[in-house]
């Protein structure tokens, strides 16, 4: 594959899948300069991830599983770096939310899924996108074994959540 | 609520994109980007040019009058590895007016500079390092009495100044250009889209 073939490639998959890559994004980082940051990290790897990718799987659930190993890997490093620079580029951030998209209720989403652990976050996101298990497994590197359990355990923890939040949910 | 509704809610995000991209914020970071990367490039180039050249004059005086032609080869070696950055400098210099002014320029230049840090760095070995050990160890060898912890000194120094500037390239060149060059991806998606929404 030459490189225009591989930026044909990822621009389409930019286009297509923008939506899943902003989700990875805002789940794991929690400040506009962050989500910046993360967002060129897994642009990178998706970048680098092209040419690898056999066709084996759907495109969504190849690309889930490069943003989120990319996200899970960032916040680790981010807790260690954290030097003041999100002030900085709280200044200057490229990505603003789109002012038509303002919903309190999924802000209120990302609010609790951003709560859970990083693997439990994962699966959130996972399920809300309407994964099936297999799928899950395959994107997280688990076994499908006791998926069922956690699934469930989170649907009636955001349930439950649900509760005490007035807002329509 | 029901799990179902939650995800409705979520699914509004696939038709309608959750962020739009800021170009006035975009360019900004761009120019601070370029501006950081051509303070570097100066420092590199300038630095080099100093230590090079002042270390070449102090060698001619040491040697002057001493009779030994030899002695003068670092110094020589020295004055034109300083030359030879002077003329990289100029290059670099005289390829700005070749960038435009908008957003993809300002990062096009940004990428060239960072290209050229990752070069510098790269070949430093070719241009600094050996050209300058060859007279160095030769002028030590012609000169027979040499003690042993210059033998030890002066190729620990060599290879210390080759493992730092391969750290540099890796840690901050290389990552630097890296990002530099997503933002440009970035970039180019964001238009792409944009002309064919």
């Amino acid at each position: 594959m030459n490189e225009s073939e591989q930026s044909n490639v990822f621009e389409k998959w930019l286009k297509d899948h923008s939506a899943l890559l902003f989700k990875v994004t805002r789940s794991f980082a929690f400040t506009i300069g962050d989500q910046d940051d993360l967002f060129q990290e897994v642009s990178i790897q998706v970048w680098r991830s092209v040419p690898k990718f056999k066709e084996q799987s759907a495109v969504s659930t190849w690309l889930y599983r490069i943003a989120l190993n990319t996200a899970i890997t960032w916040s680790r490093k981010e807790k260690k770096h954290q030097d003041g620079r999100q002030d900085i580029e709280a200044l200057n951030n490229i990505l603003q939310e789109n002012e038509k998209h303002v919903d309190e209720r999924l802000t209120w989403l990302y609010h609790e899924i951003g709560k859970l652990n990083k693997i439990d976050r994962s699966l959130a996101l996972l399920i809300l996108d309407g994964f099936n298990y297999k799928e899950m497994a395959e994107i997280l590197g688990v076994s499908e074994t006791n998926l069922g359990v956690k699934v469930h355990r989170i649907k009636k923890h955001l349930i439950e959540k649900s509760k005490t939040y007035n807002h329509g949910i | 609520m029901e799990f179902e509704e939650m995800r409705k809610i979520w699914d509004v995000q696939n038709n309608e994109p959750m962020y739009v991209v800021n170009e006035t914020a975009m360019h900004k970071n761009i120019m601070s980007k370029k501006n950081r990367i051509n303070w570097l490039a100066n420092v590199n180039e300038l630095g080099m040019i100093i230590i090079a050249v002042a270390t070449s004059t102090f060698l001619f005086f040491k040697t002057a009058g001493t009779g030994n032609v030899y002695a003068y080869l670092p110094a020589i070696a020295l004055l034109l590895t300083g030359v030879y950055v002077t003329v990289l400098r100029l290059k670099r210099k005289n390829k700005v007016n070749q960038f435009d002014q908008s957003i993809l320029g300002t990062i096009d230049h940004a990428i060239s500079n960072a290209d050229y840090l990752v070069n510098f760095s790269k070949t430093f070995f070719w241009w600094y390092i050996l050209p300058i050990a060859i007279p160095v160890f030769v002028n030590m060898i012609l000169k027979g009495d040499v003690p042993i912890w210059i033998w030890v000194f002066v190729p620990t120094s060599f290879i210390i100044s080759f493992i730092l500037v391969r750290w540099e390239l890796n840690r901050c060149h290389l990552p630097r250009k890296k990002t530099l060059e997503s933002l440009r991806d970035k970039l180019v998606q964001e238009v792409t889209s944009e002309t064919t929404s």
